[in-house]
């Protein structure tokens, strides 16, 4: 079986008694979009850091395809864009881009689908990075990170400074990358935007792992929506649905998977004229899983 | 690693530059002194005393201060061309990893595969080609002024060249200084701060040393009391001092690549 390209075994990372990683296990598939989830100060910079070798662990390992990230042979294959990305001001976009090229080795044979994809024209990067808007220089990031076609490609918050219209091209970015078999993990605040181009999710939370799931499963372990309409007064409670509201004619709250007594209860009540159930959303699991100490 | 160089050194231009034209101009000037301000006869005036705050600020005790070539060799002593010369080494040194971690490029460059020791290389190489324009342009301020310094042309011009030469292993200490302090600090500032005071410390204690017979062992405690401008040019290039600062630098750049494989860089 081969190496999965990101393995984290009891990775740990501390400053002093400041915790910024706590024993993390965490395997990222070959070929798989991952999400990694968290609030501000939860780790995933740290894990990122930890996985791009800029960081020494202070217990456990972070492994690309098995061998140390520590280890230059394995940060071949990768491309990285951190989450404030810097460059050499007083020089053009293209040679920062042949310098970070020239480093990785493998040339550029992406550079211009993707400088071309997030709107990067050959006349801004002629311009000094001085020069440029954030988010042109958040674009230029991309676009050095997936230049020379890695295996592996670690963004960290990639879509904070794009425009809608860049947040676009961003995800259709990602989707070319993983069309072509590349393994994507993301760290991102959008919850929106994982939902849309992750297939995976790994949620951390005080710096340890709280789930890590397809984003379909992971939905699966929040409460649904429900809203019932009444051409009558709705009862102001009914046995087993979460968060009851009354507005109106509409109940609505929640109910946990794989319990359908609220929803036999509901049906079962009289006036009752419509009955809809909502998946939960990313968003939803995030702040359950968050909210409720898991 | 030539593309990072090209990269630092284009970053880097107009400080290179600038420093260039500074110690052109310093040596040029100071050359042109020894006759608008009347040298020789200050000699006279002193006989065989001259005063200790020469030969201390020259850095020489063997050599005669006030004639052409140990005036030139107090030119190349002077806290001016030091501070001139040394601020490229600091700069670079002290930038080569709290000043990429400052400045956020350390997250793009030090994720690249490759080891992170050839980083230090890479700004070595960068120091080498700033501090070599730098002299070269200090070399070519005095050999220019001498030209049009009677005195100085009659006690010949081609000996100037053995002071930069000597003057280049204590800036590769300097650097080397630079890239510990880098290594350790976690900022940029902390870095230069801490590189600084050591360095200007250490020339103290060799311009105080230079004061009085008694305190002049102190000189060996100094990388400065290792760099004689004024015996170089006179005698020529001193080979065990310039062997010593650059047996110490080398040293020093291993306890600097030591602490890099283990710091983090975020």
């Amino acid at each position: 079986m081969a190496a999965p390209p990101i393995r984290c075994a009891g990775l740990t990372k501390r400053w002093g008694a400041a915790v910024g990683v706590e024993a993390l296990d965490l395997d990222v598939e070959p070929g798989s979009v991952t999400g990694f989830l968290g609030a501000n100060g939860a780790g995933k910079s740290t894990t990122i850091e930890l996985l791009v070798g800029l960081l020494r662990p202070t217990a456990g390992q972070a492994l690309l395809w098995d061998v140390p990230a520590s280890e230059p042979a394995a940060r071949a294959r990768v491309g990285y864009m951190p989450a404030d990305p810097a460059f050499y001001r007083t020089l053009s976009g293209r040679r920062n881009l042949d310098l970070l090229a020239a480093l990785h080795r493998r040339g550029a044979p992406d550079r211009d689908m993707a400088a071309d994809l997030l709107g990067l024209s050959g006349r801004d990067l002629a311009r000094p990075v001085g020069e440029y808007s954030g988010g042109m220089v958040q674009k230029l990031a991309l676009v050095q990170a997936v230049q020379h076609r890695p295996d592996l490609v670690i963004l960290d918050e990639p879509a904070n400074r794009l425009d809608p219209l860049a947040h676009r091209r961003f995800e259709e970015l990602i989707r070319r990358i993983a069309a072509r078999g590349g393994t994507v993990f993301l760290s991102s605040h959008t919850l929106s935007e994982v939902e849309d181009v992750c297939d995976t999710v790994a949620m951390v939370r005080a710096g340890r792992l709280l789930a890590h799931r397809p984003v379909a499963a992971l939905a699966d372990l929040a409460a649904r929506r429900v809203r019932a309409l009444f051409d009558t007064t709705p009862p102001a409670a009914v046995p087993g649905l979460a968060d009851p509201h009354v507005d109106g004619h509409v109940l609505t709250g929640r109910v946990a998977r794989a319990d359908l007594e609220p929803l036999r209860a509901l049906l079962a009540t009289p006036g009752l004229t419509d009955l809809t159930v909502e998946p939960a959303s990313l968003e939803d699991t995030f702040i359950e899983l968050y909210g409720d100490g898991r | 690693m030539r593309p990072f160089v090209e990269a630092e050194l284009r970053a880097r231009a107009r400080m290179i530059a600038g420093l260039a034209t500074g110690a052109f101009t310093y040596l040029l000037v100071l050359a042109l002194t020894y006759h608008s301000i009347g040298v020789v006869a200050l000699g006279n005036a002193f006989g065989k005393d001259t005063p200790r705050i020469f030969t201390a600020f020259s850095g020489s005790r063997s050599t005669d201060v006030l004639s052409p070539h140990g005036w030139m060799g107090l030119g190349f002593n002077h806290p001016m061309l030091m501070i001139t010369s040394l601020t490229a080494a600091l700069a670079i040194g002290t930038g080569s990893v709290a000043g990429e971690v400052d400045s956020g490029r350390a997250q793009l460059l030090f994720t690249a595969p490759i080891a992170r020791a050839r980083f230090l290389g890479a700004a070595l190489v960068v120091w080498a080609v700033a501090e070599v324009v730098i002299l070269l342009a200090a070399l070519g301020g005095a050999v220019f002024g001498g030209v049009l310094s009677p005195d100085l042309r009659h006690a010949g011009l081609a000996s100037l060249a053995w002071a930069p030469l000597q003057l280049l292993p204590l800036t590769a200490f300097v650097a080397a200084v630079g890239v510990v302090a880098s290594a350790y600090a976690d900022t940029r500032g902390r870095a230069l701060g801490l590189a600084v005071t050591l360095v200007v410390a250490a020339y103290l204690v060799s311009v105080v040393a230079g004061l009085s017979s008694a305190l002049d062992p102190l000189r060996w405690a100094t990388p400065f009391g290792y760099y004689d401008p004024g015996a170089a040019i006179t005698r020529g290039l001193r080979p065990w001092p310039f062997l010593a600062l650059t047996g110490a630098a080398v040293v020093l750049l291993l306890v600097a690549r030591r602490r890099l494989a283990r710091r983090d860089l975020a």
